[in-house]
């Protein structure tokens, strides 16, 4: 089929009544959990999960994906309204959204993070519409060693770009890893640690995890401590929302390099949409003529990282779609949809489920547009949402997290589960060990087992496989590089963390 | 500081024990097998080492460089991880509202904020909205209310 006969049917599939609505729900409740502090984008997809049982698989892959990317869109109103996240890929916007609603600049930033939402998302769908079919093309040839080196290079990735210590993300993917190796194992059918637990004998549920570890452990942290603070109503109105020229003047590089940064980070295996967004953040402040003004207001600082999430949002979608690799956890959700219909994800999915696929590439235009529409002239009504307390707030979370999790499966241990997660979660928040590089080892562990075991067959176990064939060789240097920049930049880091504390405590002394 | 109140020790030295006790019960109920025909243990075996030293570098870390680890809130611990539990043992027998009643009335108690009249009218609110969203809507298998005996 030609390049032309896939769009026409992907809009086809898209445009159909049921794709339409469901692309609108999907959007609207993302949009809705993104405004909502405490809910990001995997909770919110792990409590609608149930519905999709109900659904044809691509209509429910489209309506999940709506969630994913509304998520974003909504989590922006939060940071630049009230300095907190709606959703972890929109941390870095408080840091110069805020501020800049506190000079009553708040309206003009949303138009912006708006703009750039939409300008990331378009850059996204275009290199997935380009690259996802020529990837899993080339990714036919692929045998275990390829997908085991990219899937080490994702678990590396994953740790080595974040923003705390690079030691604690590589602890808490191992600590994932072995989350992941819980249940009966896949060729000898020898249980592991399930303890004699009839319900471990699958493993656990990545939606009670999931639950566990970003719903309950963020309402344990959160109580007592969020507070709602004034919010500038005023920011929602049209007249607030228009740029100056100035504005759009510094704009565009942001937009255009926060584009391809999100672009990229979102294509990886393991790293994602928040990670881009810091690193745009960071790349925006570097080449700025004025970092100074950064974290008091500047505009680049706002809509770089918006673009990039937005943009890494898009891509993430094409190792989850050309090679059946998830590369974070709620696309790992988008492959329990497939699964749950008893379609196999890799690289064959693209021609044997044309529809499918390009149906769900074309909704994403649809659902952009309607996120625009959704978060411009309806701005008003999730800033009200913001008014909402807290304390009201979190028991309807948690009921809905109860709720959501018991009809998943009909039975009462997923909720003891996703309480124990929710105590994990809560303890490794205390000690500031990071969440999310758990999930990505807890969601590539089993299939990270699955090629090294058969690699390991292969070669009769020597492990010179993995250098012996060049595609696979060329991705472990990479992360071989990868894991090396990670140890030298944490150890400079954690020596000039040491040195300016040394400084300080002389100045005091 | 005390090195027993500092983040990173806690922390590592939970991972150190975690992964010892990994890797010894692996070792000791799964077959570890050899490279070439690796058994369900070996994975889980190594992985455990490899935590343990990682625990270690983290615990390490923390000796020259002491940061005072977050308090534990009982508290917030008690009511929501209790509402979870209440949920889970009240939802079957008795049906979908007062699970829902128990939960919001447990986790209302972790921070006593809401006047009567938000408490009343969530009271309300909820089990309806919950019913019609899951019972009526997604067809779960779950009444409104169910009298056991």
């Amino acid at each position: 089929m030609s390049f032309a006969d896939n769009i026409a049917l992907g809009l086809s599939v898209a445009f159909s009544g049921t794709n339409l609505l469901y692309c609108f729900i999907g959007v609207f409740l993302g949009t809705l959990f993104g405004v909502i502090p405490g809910i990001g984008a995997l909770s919110a997809m792990s409590l609608l999960f149930p519905l999709t049982f109900y659904l044809e698989p691509t209509t429910a892959l489209i309506m999940l994906a709506g969630i994913w990317y509304g998520t974003a869109y909504g989590g922006s109103t939060a940071a630049i309204l009230l300095n907190l996240p709606g959703s972890a890929s929109s941390a870095a916007t408080t840091f110069d959204g805020y501020p800049m609603s506190r000079q009553g600049r708040g309206g003009i930033a949303l138009m912006m993070v708006t703009i750039g939402s939409f300008v990331g998302g378009s850059v996204g769908i275009i290199l997935m519409t380009v690259f996802s079919p020529a990837i899993a093309k080339f990714a036919l040839s692929f045998q275990s060693p390829e997908y085991f080196a990219i899937i080490v290079l994702g678990l590396i990735a994953c740790s080595a770009i974040t923003e705390g210590s690079a030691t604690k993300s590589f602890s808490m993917i191992i600590l994932g890893l072995l989350i992941g190796t819980v249940g009966l194992d896949m060729y000898t059918a020898v249980p592991r640690f399930t303890f004699g637990i009839v319900h471990l004998d699958d493993g656990f549920a990545l939606t009670a995890l999931a639950m566990g570890l970003f719903g309950v452990s963020e309402i344990l942290y959160s109580i007592g401590r969020v507070d709602i603070k004034a919010v500038d109503k005023s920011a929602a109105k049209w007249s607030a929302m228009r740029p100056t020229r100035e504005d759009w003047r510094r704009s565009w590089g942001p937009m255009f390099r926060g584009s391809w940064i999100g672009s990229f980070f979102g294509a990886m295996p393991g790293t994602g949409p928040s990670i881009a967004a810091f690193v745009s953040y960071a790349v925006e402040k570097r080449i700025s003529r004025h970092p100074e003004q950064f974290g008091k207001g500047a505009i680049e600082g706002v809509v770089a990282p918006e673009t990039a999430n937005n943009a890494a949002d898009q891509t993430s979608f094409i190792p989850t779609m050309a090679l059946g690799v998830p590369g974070s956890a709620s696309m790992a959700l988008m492959l329990g949809v497939l699964m749950m219909h008893g379609i196999m994800p890799g690289p064959q999915l693209i021609t044997e489920q044309p529809g499918m696929f390009w149906g769900l590439v074309m909704s994403f235009w649809i659902g952009n547009v309607l996120l625009v529409i959704l978060n411009l002239p309806m701005i008003g009504l999730w800033v009200r949402m913001l008014l909402v307390p807290y304390h009201i707030l979190y028991p309807i979370v948690l009921i809905f997290i109860c709720i959501g999790m018991f009809t998943v499966n009909n039975n009462v241990f997923d909720l003891w589960i996703v309480a124990g997660f929710g105590i994990l979660g809560y303890v490794m928040k205390l000690t500031d060990f990071p969440a999310p590089p758990l999930l990505v080892g807890f969601v590539l562990g089993p299939l990270l087992e699955e090629h090294f075991r058969r690699s390991m067959l292969l070669a009769r176990g020597n492990p010179e496989i993995f250098i012996n064939r060049p595609i696979s060789a060329t991705i472990m240097v990479c992360s071989l590089l990868l894991f090396v920049w990670s140890v030298y930049a944490s150890v400079r880091h954690s020596r000039k963390s040491r040195m300016s504390q040394q400084e300080a405590a002389l100045e005091q002394g | 500081m005390s090195l027993w109140t500092s983040r990173d020790f806690v922390g590592g030295g939970a991972l150190i024990g975690l992964g010892l006790f990994v890797s010894a019960y692996s070792y000791q109920t799964m077959p570890l097998g050899t490279i070439s025909r690796m058994g369900p243990g070996l994975m889980p075996f190594s992985l455990g080492w490899l935590l343990t030293g990682f625990g270690a570098i983290i615990a390490a870390g923390s000796i020259a460089n002491r940061v005072q680890i977050e308090k534990f809130e009982w508290r917030n611990f008690l009511c929501v991880v209790g509402a979870i539990i209440v949920f889970s043992l009240v939802a079957r027998p008795l049906g979908m509202a007062p699970a829902v009643a128990c939960v919001l009335v447990l986790a209302s108690l972790a921070e006593l904020k809401m006047t009567k009249v938000q408490f009343l009218a969530l009271l309300v609110a909820l089990p309806t909205l919950c019913y019609l969203a899951f019972s009526v809507g997604l067809g779960v298998p779950l009444p409104l209310f169910k009298w056991p005996f």
